[in-house]
């Protein structure tokens, strides 16, 4: 049974010579807070697009329910991807007002609640006669904000939400998430790279590397596989037998690595005398992900 | 189908009460300015070249449709087939409004007992003898600017070349028939002008329609 899930299979998607997405494989099920993180031009807003019909792809297939996303005005009406505002459209700037945006997404949105959007219109003190190109970043990502949880749609799709927002609206927002979650149990996905404050929220997280998802895991699962072991270089590489070494320093006879292991492996190497330490999302974001660029 | 409809609505109604408001301006400004009497100022410029300004103005509404309009559109979960089936109606409702205003551009003078004018003759251009042409030059003009629109999204400064060209075109066209009008020169219609204007225009509309239609299948919003 394929209810509610958004699914892509074999997904590739190139821009000339550069290859963004390689036979990406996706299962979004329903129900569930999903983060999507990935290093600057991973293909983030590419896969986010392609699952929504508003980017093509080179081969593949993404379907909502069993049935192709594409042109398909059922699956769309399910599906709302709230992307960055651009305060320039075309040529020139984005003269569009914020009211405009709001009642073509209650045109497009079987799910649109009014009410919820005048609301936050007030909460974020944002006026509907002010064009986009007025804005400033923040407000605009208030905006995209708005239109996602106003959508109501069962898969809501939120790219770069935080984005120039600060650290007050950021934590409103993960409220306002978390609230609409619990009262209509839709799923979110948020794509981010304020990876730390948002870890709390995601219930999956999902980390996009080099055009495929390389992790696809429930977050204090996915964590709770990472440890930094540190101590006297052979000592830690007793330790670290049987680990999945995904990156050390060495200073002097000192060295530390950030390894990955099951369990047991884990608990293993906590029997040696060294430091072995937790990580949060973002070091294992970076663990994963950093591929010697973290010093 | 019916929500692309809906969401169509707010430029419909604004843009056309533009191009009537716009026609009306010109008409009381040029009787205001005498050009019933003969006075041959600005305003009997504007009042004769208004076919050419409302192929402007659908040239412009056209762009919006394939740039900003279509953006929002897909963007918010239309399927770009309902789109372009939409845009259809939108064109040809611009294009009967567009048609509709210049029919009656003629019937002021006449009503009004105007001065004759040799002028004249580029609404009658439109309007008289060759007054089947003016639709379709409406409906070819709206698929060039749609066009148009879909190359800015690529290309800003292609696209902008190309309205700048369109331009340039509508300009050196209100000359052209200014001139013809005054009787400065013979534009040489011959019997076979209308069947090969024809021929032209019904090709730029259904090849630019082939080529609006691959464009928007295969739209990306970016």
């Amino acid at each position: 049974m394929n209810t509610g899930v958004l699914s892509a299979k074999g997904v590739c998607k190139s821009y000339g010579n550069n290859q963004v997405l390689q036979d990406l494989d996706l299962d979004i099920q329903p129900g569930k807070i999903y983060g999507l993180i990935g290093r600057n031009g991973a293909g983030k807003t590419t896969l986010l697009s392609i699952l929504t019909a508003q980017n093509t792809k080179d081969s593949g297939e993404v379907t909502y329910n069993g049935k192709p996303v594409w042109e398909n005005q059922d699956a769309l009406s399910h599906i709302c991807f709230s992307r960055e505002l651009q305060p320039t459209l075309f040529t020139g700037p984005n003269n569009m007002k914020i009211k405009y945006y709001l009642n073509t997404a209650s045109i497009f949105y079987p799910n649109w609640d009014q009410e919820y959007a005048q609301r936050l219109l007030q909460e974020f003190k944002l006026n509907p006669k002010k064009k986009i190109s007025q804005l400033s970043k923040g407000q605009m990502s208030m905006v995209t904000i708005l239109l996602a949880l106003a959508s109501g749609s069962d898969i809501t799709i939120l790219d770069e939400p935080a984005a120039g927002l600060d650290v007050v609206m950021r934590e409103r927002f993960y409220q306002l998430l978390l609230e609409d979650y619990a009262k209509t149990g839709r799923t979110f996905i948020v794509s981010t790279h304020i990876i730390e404050e948002a870890a709390s929220v995601f219930e999956r997280v999902m980390i996009l590397d080099e055009g495929k998802i390389i992790e696809n895991a429930e977050t204090d699962e996915l964590v709770d596989q990472f440890r930094y072991i540190s101590g006297h270089q052979e000592e830690v590489d007793r330790a670290c037998q049987g680990l999945e070494v995904l990156s050390s320093r060495e200073t002097g006879r000192h060295k530390s690595c950030a390894v990955r292991g099951g369990a047991t492996q884990l608990a293993q190497a906590e029997q040696f005398d060294v430091d072995v330490a937790p990580m949060n999302l973002q070091n294992v974001f970076v663990a994963l992900c950093g591929h010697g660029d973290e010093g | 189908m019916k929500k692309c409809l809906q969401f169509f609505w707010p430029y419909l109604w604004p843009n056309v009460s533009a191009m009537v408001v716009f026609e009306a301006v010109v008409v009381l400004l040029a009787v205001v300015s005498g050009v019933p009497q003969g006075n041959d100022g600005l305003f009997a410029t504007y009042f004769y070249a208004m076919p050419l300004l409302i192929l402007l103005f659908l040239f412009m509404y056209s762009v919006s449709l394939s740039t900003a309009c279509l953006h929002l559109a897909v963007s918010m979960g239309s399927t770009r087939q309902f789109y372009f089936w939409c845009m259809q109606f939108m064109l040809v409702v611009y294009a009967l409004v567009g048609w509709g205003l210049t029919l009656l551009l003629p019937l002021i003078p006449q009503m009004g007992n105007w001065a004759s004018n040799e002028r004249l003759q580029i609404l009658l251009l439109v309007t008289g003898r060759y007054g089947l042409l003016y639709p379709l030059l409406c409906l070819a003009i709206l698929v060039v600017g749609g066009l148009d629109g879909l190359l800015m999204a690529r290309s800003k400064a292609l696209g902008i070349f190309v309205m700048f060209l369109a331009m340039l075109v509508g300009i050196v066209g209100v000359a052209v028939l200014a001139l013809a009008g005054t009787g400065l020169f013979d534009l040489g219609f011959t019997p076979l002008f209308l069947p090969i204007t024809v021929v032209v225009l019904l090709a730029v509309f259904l090849a630019g329609e082939f080529l609006l239609w691959r464009s928007i299948r295969r739209y990306v919003v970016r």
